[in-house]
């Protein structure tokens, strides 16, 4: 199977352990993701201001190229998944229409069909499929107890997004399952890690962070599992220093681990070191 | 009325010694009088905030619920139901000169968990808009530093220059 695919800038830098790790992945467990040709950046948040037509330019030409492609799109992260489910259900007629054709008429190409905005994780869930992904898995997770992390913007607006549900989602733990690991329930999976308010109020998504983190630890948990850049850089990187940290891995990596990817395809180096020892402890690379 | 602390907790088993207080004898009352409505100044801004954002400030009923879940709640000032009520109280001004809106993440918890349908994050952003269309940046992009920028992903600079800079 092949998906028309949307990295995202993030993914193409900071986080490209992430793309390149589940591009890998995904081969592994039985379908393609084909990179759109000249994407640009979504805008990694969406805006909400009625009349702020500018901020909407970017992910609404990103749809109208996507459209010339295939009628859906898969992402990775969960800002690009946010942002572009919300600007196509914008354009799918729950917005105000005038807004909605002055934006089409300023991209360059046309939106020549309504594009399905996936996430990965959707894609293993409904088109892979548990039963055939757990014939995948060639390394089980056996008895790795994880805190599966989805915070904000894989669920919120849950009637916009309608990814899972929006106060106890359940698609990695289910994965995670499939894979041998061991979910642990707690309190924290939809809550904020602070986000963007890193750049200019550290503390205040520290105190975010430290709190999930210190709830999945309480909880039982031994690493973390999550789907975004800024989470897994938020909740790996801010807590404070004297708590042992806990490693904090994309679900693809764990994914990639299961279906047999090395060690290198995991793209660990970018994560902290905790992560490839927590890794070497458990006996799993 | 409640004239004494023990009145004011009084004994369940206590025959009541008044008869029970009609609301509209309360509101009429010289000394506390309550003006029950959300148009108490015609303060302009809270119509750009209201269009803005898409959301009507009288639709709450202050239960809470968005500053309880509001995971940056106490650290916010005022939080989301403290600021809603400040607009209904037509202290539009107040909620655009604090801190408050430039504290909210957009997380969408408080718009989710509101029995009444109100996005504070709407409010919130509406609020930033018109302080940043004054020209008036909260984070300068300019002032950013070099260790942060090696370091924090990209998406977090991006999200947070669209939040707060002109």
């Amino acid at each position: 199977m092949d998906y028309v695919y949307y990295p995202g800038c993030t993914l193409f830098t900071k986080a490209r352990n992430l793309d390149e790790c589940a591009r890998k992945a995904a081969e592994r467990v039985g379908f393609t993701l084909n990179e759109m040709p000249s994407w640009n950046c979504c805008g990694a948040i969406y805006n909400t201001t009625s009349d702020d037509l500018a901020a909407q330019v970017g992910p609404v030409r990103n749809l109208a190229k996507a459209s010339q492609l295939g009628d859906r799109l898969v992402t990775l992260c969960a800002a690009c998944y946010n942002v572009l489910k919300r600007a196509q259900d914008m354009l799918n007629g729950h917005g105000d229409a005038l807004v909605r054709d002055r934006l089409l008429a300023f991209v360059e190409e046309p939106l020549v069909q309504p594009v399905k905005v996936l996430h990965f994780l959707e894609v293993l869930k409904n088109d892979i499929g548990w039963d055939n992904l757990r014939s995948r898995v060639v390394r089980e997770l056996a008895g790795l107890k994880v805190a599966c992390y989805y915070g904000c913007l894989m669920v919120r607006p849950a009637e916009v997004l309608s990814f899972d549900n929006p106060e106890n989602p359940q698609v990695m733990d289910e994965l995670m399952g499939v894979l041998g690991a061991a979910p642990v329930r707690f309190d924290f999976k939809a809550e904020c890690c602070g986000g963007y308010l890193v750049v200019n109020r550290r503390d205040v998504a520290r105190q975010c962070s430290d709190r999930i983190v210190e709830n999945a630890r309480a909880w039982g948990a031994e690493a973390i599992v999550t789907t975004c850049p800024l989470c897994q850089f938020n909740l790996e990187r801010l807590p404070a220093a004297s708590a042992s940290p806990l490693p904090v891995f994309y679900f693809t990596q764990l994914l990639g681990l299961a279906a047999g990817l090395s060690e290198h395809e995991l793209g660990l180096t970018s994560n902290t070191p905790t992560a490839t020892e927590f890794l070497r402890a458990k006996g799993l690379t | 009325m409640l004239s004494s602390e023990a009145s004011r907790w009084p004994n369940v088993r206590q025959a009541p010694t008044q008869p029970p207080v009609c609301l509209t004898h309360c509101f009429a009352h010289p000394k506390i009088s309550v003006q029950v409505s959300s148009h108490v100044t015609e303060d302009p801004r809270l119509g750009q905030i209201e269009e803005l954002s898409g959301q009507t400030v009288a639709d709450c009923y202050q239960c809470g619920c968005c500053t309880a879940g509001c995971p940056i709640g106490t650290a916010m000032d005022p939080p989301p139901s403290k600021a809603i009520r400040l607009l209904q109280l037509g202290r539009a001004g107040e909620l655009l000169a604090s801190e408050g809106i430039w504290l909210c993440a957009s997380c969408l918890v408080c718009g989710t968990r509101c029995p009444r349908g109100v996005d504070y994050a709407r409010i919130a952003e509406a609020c930033r808009a018109i302080v940043l269309r004054g020209r008036h940046s909260r984070v300068d992009p300019d002032t950013v530093t070099e260790p942060d920028l090696e370091e924090i992903p990209q998406q977090a600079f991006m999200a947070s220059f669209r939040k707060f800079s002109v």
